[in-house]
């Protein structure tokens, strides 16, 4: 028997999307099976999972919406849980507010289907009546899977742009990870008064709130797709025969994968550890956040290069699952903000008063 | 995360009765050596162990009814934290963590009585005799010889790499005494007193500058026979023992974390008088922070799985590999920041034309940079340690 990185957030709910996620992921290569896991997940309401019960949500804590992201990323299964499932609801409980509320319920209803902008160099023009006009390119939207919302953030204004407002795309692109993104054109898009959500205090607020989450959150597909990457290469290494021996009884191979299984726990440990902390102390601080991730995105990069090193010229393959986990990785590091944004982030927040708190 | 834990035990006033502990009764003067990173040697220890001795806090990972704290491992962990954060010197490790747990388990009860006190209260020295001229990595090659004569053996041969042996009163050594059989069979452990007629201790020059190394010389030394600790031939098991026993020592990890807050503070220090902050130890120091965190994660992990009894030895070694790598990085960031001025002025030349050891801070963090190189080498190199963790996920 091979071996089996253990999982970080073990339970019922971690073994139930792990049985969907290798369930769809086999169809993943075509964007209709995308759409329809996506589906499903919503029908399962790992949308409404962070929301809390009076508003209609499950009242899940990080680590129900931690198992669920584990799951799905050790099956290489590409959807958006990051944004729709963690920094959505983050962004609009932290938001606060009728309109918000408001949207959270539809949310849990699955009455909407909110996708979220990364930060847009957008140009915002105030209205009378506060509304607002946009001008400019809004960049990277994942518009390949439905949505009926999109969040985004402008000059310290929360927004909720219609997707019937929203132009067709100006350009579309395929990721290293196959996802698809596009980008819009924004020319003169006027919203009224209702699609401002928040602005000033709060609108800063509900964007450091989702931005914390979603940190993490990628910090944790990232170990959970590193955790699965080992085990491919194990496999791999085991069961491939060269020079007339399995390669894993090579020891310069063996000990390349001991440095990627040493990785492995540390980070998983640590992300487990965490999210454990964030739920006993209520909240989530943005350092321990950004510094998660400036770690995992430095784990990412070697777990990638080292899997596709190791599984020799079927590493190069497109659709090697260990391949495909390792492009995924390659994506996943410059999600929720690379090295450079986590440094400058960690730089203006206060250091920690000791490293044992 | 630790689960099994009893739940009559108050941490938090546990850990402030250590703290006001550490505070009150480790001498200044011993605080300001550990802070600054200094060499501590055999005074160093023993001022420390006898203090905790006094205290009932001798042994805090042996049993009570030896002597012992009783503590469980959240205990354990909350003291070294506590020890290291407040700058007291770690415990000698020889007697307390090595042969101490070994003798618990394989001495006589009369053993037990006439070696333990020693240990609890630093009075006796320990040193471990294990690596050879040809065996290293490859322990079970030793050949220094131990032959049976009426109620005494008589050892020959060598010892190398032997930390602390000119400093210490006793070896507990690894001795051949058989070839029969797997070479691992024929290995007897010896408790030897290092005054004895025939033993010279020599010195090895060490890159750091330091002295803690030495040859150990083995002529015809008559060793009583109730000096062998277990049976003759289950040496092998004694230092197996040993091994597993100690693979989830909190020190380790604890003092990494006090050690990368001195790192930073020497960095800050460096680029204070620089034109521009330099990003790159910047980031490097907060790689190094968040891998100390999880170095941290994973003592506790494997700590509740041992409470389970479900430690994987692959967790526990890459524990031992993530820390002794992760303190040759942190050390790393520091020599870089003080080696353009420190590189080429190691050590002060006296009058005589020999080379010093100075204590200044600065100093002593460039004998650790040198030092350190022997954390991913000596208790089982990275490359042995490797070799363990493959043979759990390979299967073989």
């Amino acid at each position: 028997m091979h071996f089996s990185a253990d999982t970080m957030f073990p339970g019922d709910l971690y073994d139930a999307a792990s049985r969907f996620a290798s369930a769809a992921a086999a169809k993943l290569d075509r964007a209709a099976e995308r759409q329809d896991g996506w589906r499903q997940a919503v029908a399962m309401g790992w949308p409404a999972l962070l929301v809390d019960e009076a508003r209609g949500g499950a009242g899940g804590t990080l680590a129900d919406l931690g198992a669920v992201v584990e799951a799905c990323a050790r099956q290489g299964l590409a959807l958006p849980l990051v944004r729709r499932c963690a920094l959505a609801p983050a962004m609009l409980m932290a938001a606060g507010g009728e309109a918000a509320d408001g949207l959270l319920r539809a949310l849990c209803a699955g009455e909407v289907d909110i996708e979220v902008a990364g930060a847009a160099p957008l140009a915002l023009t105030p209205r009378p009546g506060g509304g607002v006009r946009l001008d400019g390119r809004l960049e990277q939207v994942d518009a390949a899977l439905p949505f009926t919302h999109l969040l985004v953030t402008v000059a310290e204004h929360l927004l909720l742009l219609p997707r019937a407002a929203l132009p067709a795309p100006a350009a579309r692109y395929a990721g290293i990870d196959g996802g698809e993104g596009a980008d819009l054109l924004l020319a003169g898009l006027e919203l009224p008064a209702a699609a401002v959500l928040q602005t000033g205090a709060k609108a800063r607020a509900a964007a450091v709130a989702g931005a914390d989450l979603a940190t993490l959150v990628t910090a944790i597909e990232i170990a959970a797709t590193l955790g699965a990457t080992l085990e491919h290469c194990i496999e791999h290494l085991s069961t491939r025969i060269q020079f007339g021996a399995a390669l894993s009884s090579f020891q310069v191979l063996r000990h390349r994968v001991v440095d990627s299984y040493v990785q492995y726990e540390s980070a998983s440990v640590l992300l487990a550890r965490l999210v454990l902390d964030t739920a006993s102390h209520g909240r989530l601080a943005s350092r321990d956040a950004a510094l998660c991730k400036l770690y995992l995105n430095d784990l990412a990069r070697r777990g990638a290069e080292s899997a596709i090193q190791l599984h020799g010229a079927m590493g190069m393959t497109a659709e090697l699952p260990a391949a495909r986990l390792a492009r995924r990785l390659l994506c996943a590091e410059f999600e929720q903000g690379d090295r450079r944004q986590q440094l400058a982030r960690l730089q203006a927040l206060a250091p920690a008063d000791e490293l044992t708190a | 995360m630790i689960n099994a834990t009893p739940v009559d035990i108050d941490y938090d006033a546990f850990r402030s009765e250590v703290d006001e502990f550490a505070r009150e009764r480790c001498p200044p003067a011993l605080r300001e050596r550990v802070r600054s990173n200094a060499k501590l040697g055999r005074e160093d220890y023993a001022a420390w162990q006898r203090i905790l001795n006094a205290r009932g806090w001798a042994a805090p990972g042996w049993p009570k009814a030896f002597g012992g704290t009783g503590w469980d491992m959240r205990q354990r962990y909350l003291f070294e934290s506590v020890m290291a954060a407040r700058d007291c010197p770690p415990q000698y490790h020889h007697g307390l963590g090595h042969i101490g747990p070994v003798m618990l388990h394989f001495g006589t009860p009369e053993q037990q009585r006439r070696f333990l006190p020693g240990i609890l209260d630093g009075s006796d020295w320990w040193c471990q005799g294990y690596s050879e001229p040809g065996a290293g990595s490859d322990l079970a090659s030793l050949k220094t010889r131990a032959v049976r004569d009426g109620d005494h053996y008589v050892v020959s041969g060598q010892k190398i790499w032997t930390s602390h042996a000119h400093e210490a009163d006793w070896m507990y050594t690894l001795v051949r005494t058989s070839q029969e059989g797997r070479k691992q069979e024929g290995i007897t452990l010896l408790l030897i007193p290092l005054a004895l007629p025939g033993i010279r201790v020599l010195p090895i020059r060490t890159i750091d500058g330091w002295h803690h190394l030495n040859e150990v010389f083995l002529d015809e030394v008559r060793v009583p026979a109730d000096n062998r600790l277990g049976e003759e031939g289950q040496g092998w098991r004694c230092a197996k023992f040993l091994l597993d026993r100690e693979r989830l020592a909190p020190a380790i990890v604890v003092r990494l974390e006090r050690l990368l807050q001195r790192v930073a503070a020497q960095v800050a220090a460096v680029d204070a008088g620089q034109p521009a902050p330099d990003a790159a130890q910047a980031e490097r120091l907060l790689l190094a922070e968040a891998e100390v965190r999880a170095a941290r994660e994973l003592l506790l992990s494997a700590i509740d799985d041992e409470l389970r009894g479900v430690l994987r030895a692959a967790k526990s070694s890459a524990l031992k590999l993530h820390c002794s790598e992760l303190a040759q990085r942190i050390i790393g960031i520091a020599f870089d920041a003080l080696g353009p001025r420190r590189a080429a002025r190691f050590m002060p030349i006296d009058l005589e034309g020999r080379p010093r050891v100075a204590e200044d801070e600065e100093s002593n963090m460039i004998h650790n940079y040198l030092f350190y190189r022997s954390r991913t080498i000596a208790g089982g190199t990275s490359e042995v340690q490797k070799n363990v963790i493959a043979r759990e996920l390979f299967g073989a």
